[in-house]
């Protein structure tokens, strides 16, 4: 994999260089925008790694640049601006993720290596699970219902995809803590019919047929009945 | 009291009270008018009868028919009585009625000569005149019955017009003063609409030539600088948000690739860790003194969202194990919590997020086996969430100023920090109208309840 970064600040650029490159992620540098593009213009590169703020083109402008003749390879801006304005115009020149100084290198390579993966062509379809009108995109962190996109916490939607994905079986309230919470709760705490409750008001409240229920002294399953 | 009704109020009351002493003084003025006409007609009359018994023969025989013809001349119901020189009544213009006079005003006509009882009803007036060489008291009696009904017609056109004026200059007095001051109340509507979100909304300055005018131009200019500062103040924060971030973020770099490409003594290692885990706190309390800086506690409310507090503990949660893998949660919901529950608060997710996450950080710290207990619990108006871990508790003597700046428990050696962490957790809480308490069950336990208001 090649990346080509874009950093005036001499110690990060070595440093992320030197990192990269012991995770044979071979790395150019450019200390500044217009060597940067000059750089560009001459190899093809996996993924573009842009500080914003670097001297005679900052780094939204080359973003901007890059995608007018390429929409495809990865964009991941690194930045110590963490304001909401910063990160808009960022995503509005279709950069594709944004990470704030300091983080952790560690973190870089996983944010590469997801973005990556997103340009790998799919042999098969995103996964997409279907119960009766409920939609569930367990990928996107997307569920539906009737057509209607429903809001659910990112704690609500891994018990839904694992409620989903047990097909009807039932769960019993210490396998959803160890699955979805990882032992967080006591065994003795409610907390587990507090949450099938947030899902069954979101889920299930304003439709006819029901999916989620109890079987009292064994756990919880998602099926229509 | 507004300004607006001082001012009418007090300009009715002094109008009132001028006018009403006026009022009073016109009423006074012809009440004595008429008593000094009265007792001129009172002199009048005596230079008549005085006249009439000079130039009389037989005064005795003659004043009936006189009196009578002269009748039209007479004050109302008038009486006059002649005393002689031996104070024995001569003639009474009293018929059929029985005469009685008081002896002691004759005895004073001896001293006084003339006597004029305004008081007396019927009025009195008395002279002592010596008339071909005898003296004559003469008495006469009558009632200002004229006088006294034009003064009583005064007396009610004056109340009458007391009330009325009143009554007008009250009102009027309101109404003009409500009128000259209506571009005060604009003004003062304007300037209640701004706030420091809004400084950049001048007032509407009408007639700019009037004190009303000059006072919203300065205005406008103060409030027109006032942004300018806190513009250069948001610039600065965010300038040095990116100054501080850039020599922190290359320590971490270097501590980073140190550790992992390169071979050290597990001492070394340790060390370089505990470096990097500092650099990262850094960091994060940068991050929490300049996300608070931006925020103020009138602009917060504009700002709030519906957040879910069990998200973000969990979020908190995610945050710190990160840079302390072997800590744990253990979560639960309070069975006494209602029906209904939803865990939701209105705030700004990012700040109750470092509000937790600097909770945990102290549990993560300073308990004895990095763990740290969750309760939430919501009632009709509150949702409560208790944050309870077990280790050396902060010493009683030290409790009042656990959330000060810079204030490091003395269960904290050895251990690094800021002693900014609570401080900020507390100003957080304080922007979302929220409470934070310390307490200790034993000296092994302890335990942070944070109260949000719904």
């Amino acid at each position: 994999m090649q990346a080509l970064l874009l950093e005036d600040d001499a110690v990060l650029s070595s440093e992320i260089t030197l990192f990269l490159e012991s995770k044979s992620i071979k790395t150019d540098k450019a200390e500044d925008g217009e060597k940067f593009l000059d750089i560009f213009s001459k190899k093809h590169y996996d993924v573009f790694l842009l500080d914003i703020n670097v001297p005679k083109i900052n780094g939204l402008e080359i973003c901007k640049i890059i995608r007018e003749t390429n929409s495809e390879t990865p964009i991941i801006i690194i930045s110590a601006y963490d304001g909401i304005e910063e990160k808009k115009e960022a995503f509005l020149r279709a950069a594709d993720d944004y990470l704030v100084k300091p983080f952790l290198l560690e973190e870089l390579l996983l944010r590469i290596n997801s973005q990556m993966r997103r340009l790998t062509p799919k042999t098969e379809e995103k996964e997409k699970i279907v119960i009766e009108d409920l939609e569930i995109f367990p990928e996107d962190s997307k569920v539906f219902r009737g057509g209607e996109e429903i809001s659910l916490t990112v704690k609500e939607f891994q018990l839904l995809v694992l409620l989903a994905k047990a097909n009807g079986r039932t769960l019993s309230k210490q396998y959803i803590s160890d699955e979805v919470w990882k032992n967080q709760f006591q065994s003795t705490n409610n907390a587990i019919e507090v949450y099938i409750n947030f899902l069954r008001k979101k889920i299930d409240k304003n439709f006819k047929s029901k999916l989620i229920h109890t079987r009292p002294g064994f756990g919880y399953y998602l099926s229509p009945l | 009291m507004s300004l607006k009704r001082k001012i009418a109020i007090s300009l009715s009351i002094a109008f009132s009270l001028i006018f009403g002493i006026m009022m009073f003084v016109i009423y006074v003025s012809f009440n004595d008018f008429r008593k000094d006409e009265f007792r001129q007609r009172f002199q009048k009359r005596l230079v008549f009868t005085v006249n009439f018994i000079e130039k009389s023969g037989d005064f005795e025989r003659e004043a009936p028919i006189f009196f009578d013809e002269n009748s039209d001349n007479v004050l109302l119901n008038e009486d006059i009585m002649i005393f002689g020189s031996d104070k024995g009544l001569v003639y009474s213009t009293l018929k059929d009625k029985k005469i009685t006079w008081d002896e002691r005003l004759l005895e004073r006509l001896d001293k006084e000569k003339t006597i004029y009882n305004e008081n007396s009803v019927p009025e009195i007036y008395a002279a002592l005149r010596n008339i071909k060489g005898e003296n004559y008291y003469i008495l006469t009696s009558a009632q200002d019955v004229t006088g006294q009904s034009k003064l009583d017609f005064l007396k009610y056109m004056l109340i009458f017009s007391y009330i009325v004026s009143i009554l007008l200059i009250w009102f009027f007095s309101y109404y003009l003063v409500s009128k000259f001051l209506e571009p005060l109340e604009i003004l003062k509507s304007d300037i209640s609409d701004i706030s420091v979100h809004k400084l950049t909304t001048p007032v509407i300055v009408k007639n700019s030539e009037d004190e009303i005018g000059v006072l919203a131009k300065s205005f406008n200019l103060m409030t027109s600088r006032l942004n300018d500062v806190f513009q250069s103040q948001k610039d600065f924060n965010s300038s040095a948000a990116h100054e501080m971030r850039t020599p922190l973020t290359r320590m971490a770099f270097q501590l980073e690739n140190l550790i992992q490409l390169e071979n050290h003594s597990p001492k070394t290692k340790t060390n370089l860790q505990q470096m990097l885990q500092d650099v990262h706190q850094l960091s994060d309390l940068t991050k929490s003194l300049l996300l608070l800086s931006k925020f103020d506690k009138e602009g917060i409310a504009t700002v709030y969202e519906e957040v879910r507090i069990d998200e973000v503990v969990f979020n908190a949660f995610e945050t710190v194990y990160r840079n302390f893998p072997e800590f744990k949660m253990d979560f639960q919901i309070d069975e006494e919590s209602v029906e209904d529950s939803i865990l939701t608060v209105k705030g700004v997710k990012s700040l109750l997020e470092i509000t937790f996450i600097n909770l945990f950080k102290n549990a993560a710290l300073y308990s004895d086996n990095q763990e740290v207990d969750i309760s939430i619990k919501e009632t009709d108006f509150r949702i409560i969430v208790k944050v309870f871990s077990i280790g050396s508790v902060i010493p009683f003597d030290e409790r009042e100023k656990l959330f000060e700046a810079f204030m490091r428990g003395s269960n904290s050696q050895n251990k690094t920090g800021s002693g900014l962490g609570l401080r900020i957790v507390k100003r957080i809480l304080e922007y979302h109208k929220s409470e934070i308490s310390y307490t200790s069950g034993s000296d092994k336990e302890n335990l942070f309840t944070v109260t949000f208001n719904k």
